[in-house]
């Protein structure tokens, strides 16, 4: 009898132990399933944004890369990455992350990056930022970023050596992204501007074959019109010519060989001017102010645009009577900066208004600065007050130089 | 029959009595582990949920199908405090930009639960001209956002200049809103560092 009880007891027992047991089995299974899941996803995900960042690197490296990748394997699951074309030059990149039964796909949409979309860009940067000064749209520089205080940076700041702080007081402000080890070349290909003005614009060359020196003078009119003149090999310059500047150079391109341009005046149209050669040649002189018929800071339906030029430089000439100057435009500098002809000759301070964007070799003194006392104050030459064209984000001046690689412009996770 | 019956009806009662006292506080230890073991898987699998929603949300800061519509001049980010953050996203990628609001309550809203902590944790999401706000947990007793610029430097909340904002860290813990046995379950989630592409992608 008693024998029967135990083993009643312990059957009971038992049995209730073993659901007892099962359910908080569940429970635990169930809570591990739950992070399994997560985990699963998760690793599919970053899988998927290892395989955007590889192929958005390959397309960096080369543009022409469209290959993708088809189902490797990678991190213990698999990837798969296509790249398509939309709108002629853009690339849109699709991964697609796959691990253990859960996948996740990350899109990323590039654009050839071109130099009008710069506010600031310099070969080299010798150059402390400092308090006071705001830099507008992106910034890149093939050297460190310097600075000193609190700068401001309100685009997408790169630089290819990283920030350098002068001190422990020194905290620059970036408003945009910073990424650091990012190298853009200063270099385009002329041939790309020549072809395009001989396409449907205009080329000033030696039409005596002998390839002199031809400068180029331009008057921009704000009636769409421009005035102009030319001086080969120094002999003089023609009568001025006024057309209208689709009449001249129909796409907006105006293509300079082995000369300079002195440029002015009010361009109601799109216009890029280069100047090339080297040396004494090659210059895109600024003799007065440069502006849009309809500034689009006040009028955002503006069309209005201008890019320069230099393959040696473009130097704003020196006129100690001008006082303060506008240029609107975005300027290109191949050999140097935005020149300031014998800054310091000027008999006061001056504001240079500028609107665009300024990419050169190097960024040059504008101004000479005195020590009042307090802190240092301008008292010859030009003191920058710099607006980035937001336009130029989506459109640029007519075949302005493209940099070898692309941007991206969205991700989408 | 006779003493030693009386002797082995004893031993049974105070036998079966211990047997019974055990079963009794077995039972108990059971339901108790039954009851926090469920809550934690619960409260668990809310952690999971919210982790991926805050994420996936996240993550889109900034981004838009059309991306011209988002220009440098626009701070993606609106505002940014210590337990908010509201920005500028397109959720159903239409190619218009929403805004996107997280927030939470405070403790007095859910006085009516034994929990003095919990707060529900609000998801606002702005297209006009419909706004919808859905209450995405109300078992929040930590929701902790800490900012850093590109410099990796922490920016103080809230954050004056939300521009600045290039990192993030998350924190948040669930809370059972009734306690068991004075034990509440919890469950905690970090990331410590969360960016989104679209900050500063030009």
């Amino acid at each position: 009898m008693g024998g029967k009880v135990s083993l009643l007891l312990i059957m009971g027992f038992s049995g209730l132990f073993g659901i007892m047991g099962q359910n908080l089995l569940n429970f635990s299974n169930e809570a591990s399933d739950n992070f399994y899941d997560y985990y699963t996803d998760t690793r599919s995900h970053n899988i998927a944004v290892s395989g955007a960042n590889m192929a958005a690197n390959k397309l960096f490296v080369d543009k022409t890369w469209m290959d993708g990748w088809d189902d490797i394997s990678i991190d213990g699951g698999s990837l798969t990455v296509t790249v398509e074309k939309f709108n002629i030059n853009n690339r849109r990149i699709y991964s697609i992350g796959s691990y253990r039964g859960a996948s996740d796909t990350v899109i990323v949409t590039l654009q050839p990056k071109n130099f009008a979309q710069y506010g600031n860009f310099y070969d080299e940067n010798g150059a402390w930022w400092a308090t006071g000064d705001t830099l507008r749209g992106p910034f890149h520089t093939n050297d460190w970023i310097r600075t000193y205080g609190r700068p401001v940076f309100l685009g997408n700041a790169t630089t290819k050596k990283g920030v350098k702080l002068f001190n422990k007081h020194a905290h620059p402000e970036f408003h945009g992204s910073l990424e650091s080890g990012v190298y853009i070349p200063l270099e385009f290909d002329t041939s790309i501007i020549r072809i395009a003005a001989f396409d449907n614009g205009k080329i000033f060359t030696d039409t005596t074959g002998k390839k002199k020196t031809t400068d180029v003078d331009l008057v921009l009119n704000s009636d769409g019109t421009v005035k102009y003149s030319v001086n080969i090999d120094n002999k003089g310059w023609t009568p001025d010519v006024t057309v209208p500047l689709n009449t001249l150079a129909p796409n907006g391109v105006i293509y300079v060989e082995k000369g300079n341009v002195f440029i002015k005046g009010t361009l109601n149209g799109q216009l890029s001017v280069i100047a090339t050669g080297k040396g004494t040649e090659g210059t895109i002189h600024i003799t007065g102010d440069v502006k849009y018929n309809k500034d689009p800071r006040i009028d955002p339906t503006s069309t209005d645009m201008l890019g320069l030029i230099g393959a040696e430089k473009v130097q704003l000439d020196f006129d100690p009577t001008r006082g303060d100057i506008d240029i609107q435009a975005s300027i290109y500098s191949q050999e140097d900066g935005l020149v300031i002809e014998k800054y310091k000759d000027y008999p006061a301070a001056h504001n240079m208004n500028l609107l665009g964007g300024v990419i050169g070799k190097e960024l040059r003194a504008t101004a000479e600065y005195k020590w009042d006392g307090t802190k240092y104050i301008v008292t010859n030459g030009y003191s920058y007050i710099r607006t980035f064209d937001e336009r130029f984000y989506d459109i640029v001046p007519p075949a302005f130089p493209n940099t070898k690689y692309f941007k991206i412009i969205s991700w989408l996770e | 029959m006779g003493f030693s019956t009386l002797i082995d009806i004893m031993g049974a009662t105070i036998i079966g009595g211990i047997l019974l006292i055990m079963v009794n506080s077995l039972n108990e230890r059971a339901v108790g582990t039954n009851i926090i073991y469920g809550n934690d898987k619960m409260l668990q699998l809310e952690v999971v949920q919210l982790a991926d929603l805050i994420e996936t949300d996240f993550r889109k800061i900034g981004y838009c199908e059309n991306p011209a519509k988002v220009t440098d001049s626009m701070s993606v980010i609106l505002s940014a405090d210590t337990s908010q953050i509201k920005f500028i996203t397109d959720l159903n990628r239409d190619g218009n930009l929403d805004t996107l609001e997280y927030s939470v309550s405070s403790t007095a809203v859910l006085s009516n639960t034994v929990n003095p902590r919990d707060r529900i944790l609000y998801r606002k999401h702005s297209t006009y001209p419909v706004e919808e706000t859905l209450d995405i947990s109300s078992n929040i007793t930590v929701f902790n956002l800490r900012y850093f610029d590109a410099l990796n430097n922490e920016l103080s909340s809230p954050v004056t200049s939300p521009s600045l904002i290039k990192y993030m860290e998350i924190s948040f813990k669930v809370e059972d809103s009734e306690a068991y046995d004075l034990q509440y379950s919890e469950a905690y989630w970090q990331q410590v560092r969360l960016t989104s592409r679209n900050l500063g992608k030009r």
